[in-house]
């Protein structure tokens, strides 16, 4: 796992690289960190990472710009911030999780356990997914989203209106972010269940979904049974 | 201007009266106490004319008879008739050898209480015929200064006498109202140091009442040996009010160089006080030497805008117009309404004053707790709280001694802040105690060697709370990456103090003008020096120059 640090405060960056590597031990393969938001994108651009640490309040910017941006991309994003008041606001945003300053390595523990463990969800969910296009950051309301289809390590929104948005996060990272009513049903797609009119099965443990605007989905022989007893 | 129409009505009808064709003629005077004098049969050829003799106002204990011939011409109205005599003695009036009346025991022995200096002395139809009449009046004077003093007798309807003596209640009942206007400026009046005219309208308010109260007495009468007393207190009192209006007038419009103003009215009155017995003399060159000066004063404040000129100016015109028209008169008629009118409109003008210094302190003082609120916040803020609170919780795990270190300037510069942050000024030792702690602080959450180093010309200054501490704040938190540096310098220029702090590697951008930091330390000098102060910036190449003047004060020790 690689990881990256932004915070200016040196003292807490060092506590953050300490306890990550106290607390996840040889699971991390690499930690950077960066002391302002420039020196951050330009670590971005250059190198994989797949957890990011931040804090929102960089020599005196305000960074959910920041933030915006960050959760567009692949990794997952967790806040370190010492304006708690704006977790929620955060969290609606798409971040996988809220650390309130100070933080203790319980604390931090239980942030990378959310991380590692992709069927856990985030403490409150998002409302929206950011998505990186060449004309600049769309904010997409999860409302407008129908299903998620999983494509190599992107993920793609399929929409109300019948556009498709592409996201940089694998459906695994999404589905950590999602409210509860999006549910896997295939390891290739994640429905919104508010819009699913039937579960149909066939022959040779063949399933499918069918949508409120009749597009039909399939569904895994093992999520199936789950999906059967939830729509009663 | 509604306000002035207001006003306007609320001045009393002047009390002018049309009074019948009365005549006296050949009025003499003999010392000694006869009863035959009394009679219109007795010769008195060889009596002495009396005008003369008043205005030698020669000291005189004893009985003394006057002898007039009147003539009350036709009569006009039916209703009865009556004298109305002002004097500083007891007397007995005969009208055509008949006794009519009088005021106290009139004796050639002294020993007896004094009467009154006014009485009113109805006459009885029968002897209110249109012809000559001789008047004859015994008096004795023992009280007093024993000079007598006799104003012309008034032949008039009774009812107009009377009417004439209970309209002097109003002015003088306006005491209570004086008083009470003039207390609350003098006890209220410091709600500004540089506010001294609230203190004068108050002591003005004071005087002007006791001055009316006493101006009026006349009319309802008093024992006549007070009458000399009360001259003296009234033209002290005039005197005072003339030069305490002119002052008001130009405290009021801030007028420079008040007192030399003032000054110039006082000389005619030095030269009335010690020049003149005849106190009416006295009061009319007082009170029209202060008017003039105040009217110069009130135009000059029109002339230059001041803040509700027009109502002073106003009030003087009035209170001119006043003296122009009546002349000598003026005290008798004149005098009560127009200076009422005068004192209405200053009062106007000093509460509307008074509304405006108000509401300034207020603001002031609202603005003060906003600042001392904003600074006490910014180190409450969970930004710089709870990054505090992190790097101290790092500190305990990896190495305690530092930790406790920092809690300890942590401890420092709170408690400097609370201390602080209520004041308007405070020594420049304590302030740059606070940076050091601050500095301290950072340099154990940045990990960084943070210092600020000072050339100070002058050390016994004192300044704004947080205004160097907010500057080093801003520069740490747009610190490029590297730990900035802080140069503090001051010097004298003229009767201010001049602080240059360079601060090195920040971000372009990091000082400029419009963060809430400077929008603080422009707050803090506006509160501390209004008006009297300058900021400026500039960029370096890598950082910035700010420059901070105002006026040098020293910390008293």
């Amino acid at each position: 796992m690689n990881v990256l640090i932004v915070e200016d405060e040196a003292v807490i960056a060092r506590r953050i690289q300490r306890l990550l590597t106290e607390v996840a031990g040889d699971r991390v393969d690499r930690i950077r960190t960066a002391g302002s938001f420039d020196e951050a994108k330009d670590w971005l651009d250059r190198h994989p990472v797949d957890l990011l640490f931040l804090d929102l309040n960089l020599n005196g910017r305000d960074g959910f710009d920041i933030l915006k941006r960050a959760v567009a991309r692949s990794f997952h994003t967790v806040v370190i911030s010492a304006h708690t008041e704006r977790a929620l606001e955060a969290f609606e945003h798409g971040v996988l999780d809220f650390l309130g300053k100070p933080f203790g390595p319980e604390r931090l523990k239980k942030a990378l356990d959310r991380f590692f463990d992709t069927g856990r969800r985030a403490d409150f969910a998002a409302r929206y997914l950011s998505v990186r296009k060449h004309t600049g950051l769309v904010l997409i309301p999860l409302a407008e989203i129908r299903y998620l289809k999983g494509a190599n390590t992107y993920a793609e929104l399929h929409l109300e209106d019948g556009r498709t948005e592409l996201h940089a996060k694998s459906l695994e990272k999404i589905s950590a972010l999602l409210p509860a009513c999006f549910e896997r049903v295939h390891k290739s797609y994640i429905v919104d269940m508010n819009r699913v009119k039937e579960l149909r099965a066939f022959t040779g443990s063949r399933y499918e979904l069918v949508l409120d605007d009749g597009a039909t989905l399939p569904v895994g022989r093992t999520r199936y049974k789950v999906l059967k007893e939830k729509m009663g | 201007m509604t306000r002035f129409a207001l006003i306007w009505l609320m001045m009393p009808a002047l009390p002018l009266w049309a009074q019948d064709s009365v005549r006296v003629q050949r009025v003499v005077y003999h010392k000694g106490d006869q009863r035959a004098w009394a009679s219109p049969d007795f010769d008195d050829s060889d009596w002495k004319p009396l005008r003369p003799y008043l205005r030698k106002q020669e000291t005189y204990r004893g009985a003394l008879w006057i002898r007039a011939k009147i003539t009350p011409g036709k009569r006009s109205d039916p209703r009865p008739r009556a004298l109305r005599i002002v004097a500083t003695a007891n007397y007995q009036v005969f009208w055509d050898g008949r006794f009519l009346g009088g005021n106290g025991r009139v004796s050639a022995k002294s020993g007896y209480p004094p009467g009154r200096t006014e009485t009113i002395i109805p006459v009885p139809d029968d002897l209110d015929t249109p012809e000559t009449h001789l008047l004859a009046l015994r008096i004795s004077t023992h009280l007093g200064d024993g000079k007598l003093r006799l104003m012309e007798p008034r032949f008039d309807r009774l009812d107009r006498l009377i009417h004439d003596s209970r309209m002097a209640l109003i002015p003088m009942s306006l005491l209570s109202s004086f008083l009470v206007v003039g207390l609350y400026f003098l006890f209220t009046g410091r709600v500004d140091s540089r506010q001294g005219a609230l203190r004068l309208f108050g002591a003005l308010c004071v005087m002007v009442g006791t001055l009316f109260f006493l101006e009026y007495w006349r009319l309802l009468g008093y024992p006549y040996h007070l009458h000399r007393p009360r001259t003296l207190i009234i033209n002290a009192l005039t005197m005072m009010v003339s030069v305490m209006l002119p002052l008001f007038f130009f405290t009021r419009y801030a007028v420079p160089g008040r007192m030399r103003w003032t000054a110039l009215a006082v000389i005619p009155m030095i030269w009335a006080w010690f020049g003149h017995q005849d106190p009416d003399l006295r009061n009319a060159v007082f009170f029209v030497s202060g008017l003039s000066l105040s009217l110069a004063a009130t135009l000059w404040a029109v002339w230059r805008r001041r803040p509700h000129a027009g109502f002073g100016l106003t009030g003087c015109l009035t209170a001119a117009a006043g003296v122009w028209f009546a002349r000598d008169q003026f005290v008798e008629l004149h005098f009560y309404t127009s200076f009422l009118c005068l004192m209405l409109l200053m009062l106007a003008s000093t509460a509307l004053q008074l509304r405006a210094l108000r509401r300034r302190h207020e603001e002031a003082r609202l603005n003060a707790s906003r600042l001392e609120n904003e600074l006490l916040r910014r180190h409450l803020q969970p930004h710089f709280m709870m990054n505090s609170l992190t790097a101290v919780q790092e500190w305990m795990e990896e190495d305690p001694p530092t930790a406790s270190r920092l809690i300890e300037a942590l401890g420092q510069e709170m408690r400097t802040l609370a201390r602080i942050a209520d004041r308007t000024l405070i020594p420049l030792k304590e302030e740059l105690a606070l940076c050091r702690a601050h500095l301290t602080v950072m340099s154990y959450r940045k990990d960084w060697h943070l210092d600020l180093e000072c050339s100070l010309a002058v050390e016994n200054v004192q300044v704004p709370p947080a205004l160097l501490h907010t500057l080093i704040e801003n520069g740490i938190t747009h610190a490029a990456g590297e730990p900035p540096g802080f140069e503090l310098v001051n010097e004298q220029l003229e009767g201010d103090v001049c602080f240059t702090l360079t601060t090195l590697g920040t971000r372009p951008g990091g000082g400029q003008g419009q963060g809430t930091g400077l929008k603080y330390i422009r707050s803090r000098l506006e509160e501390a020096f209004p008006g009297r102060w300058s900021l400026e910036e500039s960029p370096l190449e890598n950082g910035w120059v700010t420059r901070i003047r105002f006026p040098l004060q020293e910390v008293s020790s």
